[in-house]
C-alpha cells in the first residue's frame, strides 16, 4: 500500500546543487505558498467557483510534483480541470479534505527537518 | 552581465529559478503578473525572459506579442504546462525562442537560457536586423541538420518532391506546426537546379508587422528614421536561389500585394526607393492554417494564394506515421548526447512502445524536446518509461480514439460545444470577442475551449 504522506526531496536537491541554504529556502516557499493556496482553495469550494478552484489546484502542481507528493499530485491535476468545466462539488470538498490532511502532515514534516538543519 | 525577467505568478518557481540563475551568474528579476511584468521590460530591458504561459491576466499569446512590441530582440521561453504544447510550439513559429514543460529542471533551463543567448547575441552581432531566428541561410550540409523519415506516408510526400523539385513551380507546403515543412522546403532546394545558390528561410510570424517590408525587400539609407544605411532584403539575398515563406498566413496585406508582384513580375522595390530590382527567386511558402478561411474573410488575397499554390504538399502529422517517430528519437537522442555530454544509448522498449501511439500534437519539435528532456534526467544508458512526462505515460490512444467515436452523453456535450463554438466564430468572421459575446461567454473562456477542443482560427 502506499505511504499517503509520501514525498521526496530528492529533486529539489538536485534544483538547488545541494546548497543547504538553497534547499531551506525552497522548503519554507514551498510551505508558505501552498499554506496559503489551501485557504483560498477552501474558500473557492465555500463559493462554488469551480473555476478558481482550478486555477488554485493548476498551480499547485509544479511544486507539488518538484517534491514529489504522489499521492496529491493526481488529485491536484483532477481539479484543475474545472477550469475548462464545471466539476462536482462534493468530490470538490472530499479532495480537499485529503489535500488538507496530507499537506498538513508533510509541513510538519519539512518543519522538523528545517529545525534539524 | 545578462539580465533575465521571470514572469511568473507561481511564488515557488520565481523563487526557484531567481536564486539559481543568480548563482550561475545572472542577474534576475521577477514578476507576479503580466502588467507588472511588462512595465518592468520598459524599465529596463532583459536579454531573455522566462514567462509562465498562463498569467492571471494574460496569456501566452498576448503576452509574446506585447514583448515583441517592446522590443524583437528579447529572446522569450515560455513555461507551460504540458496541456498547452501545441500551442507553445505555434508561439515559437511567432518568435519565441523555445518552451519548458512543468515541472521544471533549473539546469535544462539554464542551458536553453545559454543557448538562447548565443543566438541573440550573433543576431545583435549583424549589420543589417536578420536575426538567426528569423531567417537562417543555408551553409550547414542538409544532411547534417535534418534526418529523413521511413514511413510510407514519408516516402510517398518525397517522391512528389522528387517530381517537382526540378521544375520552377511554386509550392505551398501544409501541415501541423512542427511537423518538418522546413526540410520539405530545403529538399525541394537541394533537388533543383538552384541548389548551389542561396536557400533563404523566413519565419514570417516571427518578423515584426512594422519592419516585415524591409526585411522582405530590403530599404535605402534615408527610407525611414533608423535606415542609416543601404539594405539588401531577403529576396535579393535568396536571388538566383530559393526562399522559404513559413507561417505565410502572417503576413500583412501590404506584403501580400509586393509578394505577388515578386513572384508575377520578378521584380522588386526597397523600401523609399522607386527603383525596380530584378530578383530570379523560386518561392516555396508554408502554413499550419487553412488559407481558404483567411481567403474566406479577406485577410489573404486569392490571387497570391494560386499562385503560391502552383503545386501543394502536405506533410502528414508524426502521429499517422509513427515509423517516423522512433527514426526522429534516436537522432534527436544522438542531438541529446552531445549537446549534454551524455551517453545514452537506448530507449526501453516500453518507452518506444508509448512513441508510437502518443498523439503528438507538437510534432517534432515536441519529439525532440520530451527526448533531450530525458536524456538529461537519465542516469543509466536507457530511457524508461518514468523519464517521460506524466501526460506521455498516461496517454491511452484506445481512450483517445473512443472519445472520437463514443455515442455517449460526454461525446454529445463536448460535439455540441465544438459546433457550436464553430458555428459562432463563422457568424462572426473569426472575430473572437464578437463570438465570444454570440455565446455569452467571456473572451478568455472562449480562448480555454478552443485550446481545450484543439480549434484553431
Amino acid at each position: 500500500m502506499s505511504n499517503k504522506y509520501y514525498y521526496s526531496l530528492e529533486l529539489l536537491r538536485k534544483s538547488t546543487s545541494n546548497d543547504e541554504d538553497f534547499l531551506q529556502l525552497m522548503i519554507k516557499t514551498f510551505i508558505e505558498t501552498n499554506r496559503k493556496s489551501i485557504d483560498e482553495l477552501k474558500v473557492a469550494i465555500e463559493n462554488n467557483n469551480f473555476k478558481l478552484i482550478g486555477e488554485i489546484c493548476h498551480k499547485m502542481q509544479s511544486s507539488y510534483k518538484h517534491l514529489n507528493v504522489s499521492f496529491v499530485i493526481p488529485i491536484l491535476e483532477e481539479l484543475a480541470q474545472y477550469i475548462y468545466s464545471d466539476g462536482n462539488m462534493e468530490e470538490a470538498t472530499s479532495y480537499f479534505n485529503i489535500i488538507d490532511d496530507v499537506s498538513t502532515h508533510i509541513f510538519s514534516e519539512l518543519n522538523t527537518y528545517i529545525k534539524q538543519n | 552581465m545578462n539580465h533575465i525577467l521571470v514572469i511568473d505568478d507561481d511564488t515557488y518557481i520565481c523563487t526557484l529559478l531567481e536564486k539559481y540563475l543568480k548563482k550561475n551568474g545572472f542577474s534576475v528579476e521577477v514578476a507576479y503578473t503580466a502588467k507588472v511584468g511588462l512595465a518592468q521590460i520598459k524599465k529596463q530591458q532583459p536579454n531573455l525572459i522566462l514567462c509562465d504561459f498562463r498569467l492571471p491576466d494574460a496569456d501566452g499569446k498576448e503576452m509574446l506579442k506585447s514583448i515583441k512590441e517592446i522590443d524583437s530582440r528579447i529572446q522569450v521561453i515560455f513555461i507551460t504546462g504540458y496541456s498547452d504544447v501545441r500551442v507553445a510550439v505555434q508561439l515559437i513559429k511567432s518568435g519565441a525562442y523555445e518552451y519548458v514543460t512543468k515541472p521544471i529542471f533549473p539546469e535544462e533551463i539554464l542551458n536553453l537560457i545559454n543557448s538562447a543567448l548565443k543566438v541573440k547575441s550573433s543576431g545583435d552581432n549583424k549589420s543589417d536586423s536578420s536575426k538567426a531566428q528569423q531567417v537562417h541561410i543555408s551553409e550547414e550540409k542538409f544532411s547534417n541538420r535534418f534526418v529523413s523519415g521511413v514511413s510510407t506516408k514519408f516516402l510517398d510526400v518525397m517522391k512528389h518532391v522528387s517530381l517537382v523539385a526540378p521544375t520552377e513551380l511554386a509550392v505551398l507546403i501544409q501541415g501541423e506546426t512542427g511537423v518538418g515543412k522546413e526540410y520539405l522546403a530545403r529538399a525541394i532546394h537541394e533537388q533543383s537546379n538552384r541548389s548551389n545558390m542561396p536557400f533563404v528561410a523566413v519565419d514570417c510570424g516571427a518578423i515584426p508587422k512594422d519592419i516585415a517590408n524591409s526585411e522582405l525587400f530590403g530599404h535605402i539609407k534615408g527610407a525611414f528614421t533608423n535606415a542609416i544605411a543601404n539594405k539588401d532584403g531577403f529576396f535579393e539575398q535568396a536571388n538566383g536561389g530559393t526562399i522559404f515563406l513559413d507561417e505565410i498566413g502572417n503576413l500583412s496585406y501590404e506584403i501580400q500585394v509586393k509578394l505577388l508582384r515578386a513572384i508575377q513580375e520578378k521584380v522588386i522595390t526597397k523600401v523609399g526607393d522607386s527603383r525596380t530590382i530584378k530578383v530570379d527567386v523560386r518561392v516555396v511558402a508554408a502554413t499550419n492554417e487553412e488559407l481558404q478561411n483567411a481567403i474566406a474573410d479577406n485577410s489573404f488575397r486569392e490571387d497570391l494564394y494560386h499562385r503560391l499554390n502552383e503545386f501543394s504538399l502536405r506533410m502528414p502529422p508524426l502521429r499517422e506515421r509513427p515509423e517516423d517517430v522512433i527514426e526522429f528519437a534516436h537522432f534527436f537522442l544522438k542531438m541529446g548526447n552531445k549537446e549534454l555530454n551524455r551517453n545514452v544509448k537506448a530507449f526501453h522498449p516500453e518507452v518506444i512502445k508509448k512513441f508510437e501511439t502518443y498523439a503528438w500534437p507538437g510534432n517534432l519539435r515536441e519529439l525532440k524536446n520530451v527526448v533531450k528532456r530525458s536524456c538529461l534526467l537519465c542516469s543509466g544508458d536507457k530511457i524508461t518509461i518514468d523519464l517521460l512526462p506524466e501526460e506521455i505515460i498516461k496517454y491511452d490512444a484506445t481512450e483517445a480514439t473512443l472519445d472520437t467515436d463514443n455515442n455517449g452523453l460526454k461525446s454529445a456535450i463536448v460535439t455540441a460545444e465544438k459546433d457550436a463554438i464553430m458555428d459562432a466564430l463563422e457568424k462572426s468572421k473569426f472575430n473572437k470577442s464578437k463570438a465570444a459575446d454570440l455565446l455569452n461567454v467571456d473572451r478568455k473562456t472562449l480562448y480555454n475551449k478552443m485550446r481545450l477542443y484543439n480549434i484553431e482560427a
